[in-house]
C-alpha cells in the first residue's frame, strides 16, 4: 500500500461527506483521496464477505425493538446495528428482506430465506462484513480527514510493534 | 464430518484471516509488511483457538 499522499487534510463538510461516503461504499473515501490500493483492498474485503454472507441465504432483518415484546432479544438488535455498517448493500438487503416486492433472482437473493440451515452461519459474515466496514470508515477519518492529529506518523511502512 | 461442519471450519479460517488483514491493511502501508503481519496474527488466533478447542475437548470427556 505504498500510496503514501496520506499527510493530506482534509478538514470540514467534505472531509466528513467522505467518512459517509466511505460508509455507503466501503474503501470509497480512500480511493477518492488518492489511495486507490488501500480503497480497494477495503472495498474487496468489506465485498466478498457481505457476499458469502448472501451466498449462505442471510440478509439483514429489522429486529423488535420493543423491550417489552416477547420476541426482543437485545443480541439481534446489536446484530442489525453492526449489519447495517455494510453500506448500500446492507440497505438494499434490509429492503429487499422487510419489503414484499415482487423482484427477480437478484432481490430474491438480497432478502434471504430465513428458514435455510446457513441463514444463522451467513449473518455472521454480514456482522463481520458491516464491522470491516466500520473500521475502514474510522480508519479513512484518522489517516486521511484528520491526519494531522495522528499520533503515529503513517508515512514510512509501519513496522511499528502491533499487538 | 458433515458439510454443515466443513462450512463452519472454513467459515473460521476465513472470517478470522480477513479481519487479521483488515487490521494489518490499516496499521501498514508496505505490502510485504501487510502480509507478514497478517499471517503473524492469523497463526496466533487459529493457535489460541485450537488450544481453547482442546481444552473444552478434555474437559468435557
Amino acid at each position: 500500500m505504498t500510496d503514501g499522499k496520506n499527510q493530506r487534510d482534509l478538514g470540514g463538510f467534505l472531509g466528513i461527506g467522505l467518512v459517509f461516503a466511505s460508509w455507503l461504499i466501503p474503501g470509497s473515501g480512500f480511493m477518492v483521496s488518492g489511495h486507490r490500493l488501500r480503497g480497494a483492498a477495503q472495498f474487496a474485503m468489506v465485498m466478498l464477505t457481505f457476499g458469502l454472507g448472501i451466498a449462505l441465504h442471510s440478509a439483514v432483518l429489522w429486529p423488535t425493538w420493543s423491550i417489552r415484546s416477547e420476541e426482543f432479544n437485545l443480541i439481534n438488535n446489536f446484530t442489525f446495528i453492526i449489519q447495517l455498517g455494510g453500506g448500500v448493500p446492507a440497505i438494499a438487503s434490509y429492503v429487499a428482506s422487510s419489503s414484499n416486492m415482487a423482484g427477480g433472482a437478484l432481490v430474491r437473493l438480497l432478502g434471504g430465506e430465513h428458514s435455510h440451515p446457513y441463514h444463522e452461519l451467513g449473518s455472521y459474515f454480514l456482522i463481520v462484513a458491516g464491522a470491516l466496514n466500520y473500521f475502514a470508515a474510522c480508519s479513512f477519518y484518522d489517516r486521511v480527514v484528520n491526519a494531522s492529529r495522528r499520533l503515529v506518523p503513517s508515512t514510512g511502512s509501519g513496522e511499528a510493534e502491533a499487538p | 464430518m458433515t458439510t454443515v461442519g466443513l462450512l463452519h471450519l472454513g467459515s473460521l479460517l476465513y472470517l478470522s484471516g480477513v479481519v487479521c488483514l483488515a487490521v494489518s491493511v490499516n496499521e501498514n502501508n508496505d505490502a510485504r509488511v501487510i502480509f507478514k503481519e497478517t499471517l503473524r496474527r492469523w497463526g496466533k488466533f487459529i493457535g489460541v483457538t485450537l488450544a481453547l478447542a482442546l481444552i473444552v475437548h478434555l474437559l468435557s470427556r
